[in-house]
């Protein structure tokens, strides 16, 4: 499917790894986030274990989200690129 | 889902690619009067933002008002997608088929436009941000902050991975379109529906349609404790977090046909969805009303046989009172309405279940504000009572929420089909043999084929 308006491999690569590497910046954007909250919690003495009691499932959830997001992502790019068909774009 | 596959598609799918191929003028009309109206909202809210909380109707003791009962009724409709899509897909009904992505796509939009209405609701916007550098994690409403965040990303990764041999189909019809085509390039990552790729996306679409679930029930649930832990009169409830949930379950599904209604009309997708869809969606509406009558009878009663006074007050301007309008009409939409129409088959029709589900809307809407409002304007401490009438502001800024989440939904027909092609084509060719095979193992053998088999063991 070789055209004028096709990008070449690299730069759809390119484009794909920007979307991915947001992605991350997201979720660990959140994660440090939740971290900061149970920091300051701790300096003010205010509910400490509250604090950690949420996190210790919203930190988890979120990187369980972006490991689904990455086990697609590269699943199915290495899997295109082991079957040699990739070219054919 | 191999090019050759994608050629036999183009034709038969016709009527899914038209919407992004030729856009019809009528459509990008509406589109315009949609984007008009969200600009009022925006000069609405600019005007707000201005002026203070005072340009709108909120005023002690009622400081929420519409922004905070549109906030719970977005976040409600957002269970259309992702819940409803994940429950059916777990439970593997075929009937899901073509409405999947339509249920996904509303979760999204509307999430967006539920978080924006709690910003409407800041006096002082700006100091928003204060939230990331010094929120409390011991207040329900960051609890509310952390799970939409959480929903809103695992609600778009859901609806994005089923979308991706979709993408990858639009990126071999458009390979003349220079700019959309390699935005499907991008975001089809590659796609050639190899064994191995097909494997590695199921894997994710099951994986998130299992973590989804307890997230979109924690969502509501937490919005339900906004309300339910602190002491205010018929707030403070144990079964708001399933009352929520039940009611977003309730109004999600209502939206869900209505869209599915109007698309179907305007992008002529009869052949994709038939009145049998319409009718198992009118069958889940129906026990969800009941469902939904049964946990408002026993959250009143349960009220009204403590007869505790502040809870009483509350509970008679409900019942008799200023708000008795609302209240019982929305008993009148969310249970009378849905129950005489979608209990007899006879009028479970598109036409009688689109009524039923613009009622229920309009129910679940009234709902919300009966549970924010009355409760506010009759508080437990000894302040005086409060009146709330909303001011032209606030339906500005309600009027655009809802345009917005038209538009949004519109502008992504544009660019993807509304009904996911590839799991049509899925179903065709392999659900329909896994269908037969599963209800064969449901039922005990045949005689011939049970003799067979022992013959065979005994051989």
């Amino acid at each position: 499917m070789t055209n004028q308006c096709s990008w070449g491999e690299g730069k759809i690569f390119f484009w794909q790894v920007v979307v991915l590497v947001t992605f991350y910046v997201f979720i660990f954007g959140v994660v440090i986030w939740i971290l900061r909250l149970i920091w300051l919690s701790w300096q003010l003495k205010d509910v400490f274990s509250g604090s950690i009691g949420i996190s210790l499932v919203a930190i988890p959830l979120f990187l369980f989200l972006l490991g689904v997001y990455n086990y697609v992502f590269w699943g199915i790019l290495l899997s295109r690129k082991r079957s040699g068909q990739g070219r054919k774009d | 889902m191999h090019s050759s596959r994608h050629r036999l598609n183009f034709e038969e799918h016709r009527i899914l690619f038209d919407p992004i191929q030729n856009p019809r003028r009528g459509i990008s009309i509406f589109m315009g009067i949609l984007l008009a109206i969200t600009a009022w909202g925006g000069f609405c809210y600019i005007l707000q933002w201005r002026y203070g909380l005072g340009a709108s109707g909120l005023n002690q003791p009622v400081l929420w008002g519409f922004y905070i009962t549109n906030f719970v009724f977005f976040i409600g409709i957002s269970h259309a997608g992702t819940l409803i899509s994940a429950i059916l897909r777990m439970a593997k009904a075929e009937w899901r088929r073509p409405i999947t992505r339509m249920a996904e796509v509303i979760t999204v939009a509307v999430l967006y436009i539920g978080a924006a209405n709690i910003i409407f609701d800041l006096g002082r916007p700006e100091r928003a941000f204060f939230l990331f550098l010094y929120g409390r994690y011991q207040s329900p409403l960051l609890w509310d902050a952390s799970s939409i965040t959480a929903y809103l990303t695992a609600s778009s990764v859901f609806l994005y991975l089923p979308l991706i041999p979709d993408i990858a189909i639009l990126r071999d019809r458009f390979a003349d379109r220079k700019w959309l085509h390699r935005f499907y390039q991008v975001f089809s990552f590659g796609w050639d529906g190899s064994p191995r790729q097909q494997k590695v996306l199921n894997i994710g679409i099951t994986i998130m349609s299992v973590v989804v679930i307890p997230i979109a029930v924690s969502v509501h649930t937490v919005i339900s404790y906004i309300f339910s832990m602190t002491l205010q009169p018929m707030w403070h409830s144990t079964i708001f977090g399933p009352y929520f949930v039940c009611g977003a379950i309730f109004s999600g599904i209502a939206a869900l046909i209505v869209m599915m209604v109007v698309l179907r009309k305007i992008y002529h997708l009869e052949p994709y969805l038939k009145p049998i869809h319409f009718n198992y969606l009118g069958i889940l509406l129906l026990v969800m009303s009941l469902l939904w009558f049964y946990f408002t009878f026993s959250e009143y009663l349960t009220g009204f046989f403590g007869h505790e006074p502040t809870e009483m007050r509350v509970f008679w301007s409900k019942v008799t009172g200023t708000y008795a309008p609302y209240f019982w009409t929305m008993v009148f939409f969310n249970f009378v309405v849905p129950v005489l129409i979608l209990s007899f088959r006879r009028m479970r029709t598109i036409g009688g279940v689109l009524v039923a589900s613009i009622s229920v809307l309009a129910g679940m809407w009234l709902e919300r504000f009966t549970i924010i409002v009355p409760t506010l304007a009759n508080p437990r401490l000894p302040f005086p009572s409060g009146i709330y009438f909303p001011t032209w502001i606030e339906w500005g800024l309600m009027l655009g929420s809802f345009s917005f989440f038209v538009f949004l939904y519109l502008l992504f027909s544009r660019f993807f089909p509304i009904i996911s092609i590839w799991e049509i084509e899925e179903g065709r060719e392999v659900g329909l043999e896994e269908v037969e095979e599963r209800i064969r193992s449901y039922l005990p053998e045949t005689a011939g084929t049970f003799n067979s088999r022992e013959k065979e063991r005994s051989t």
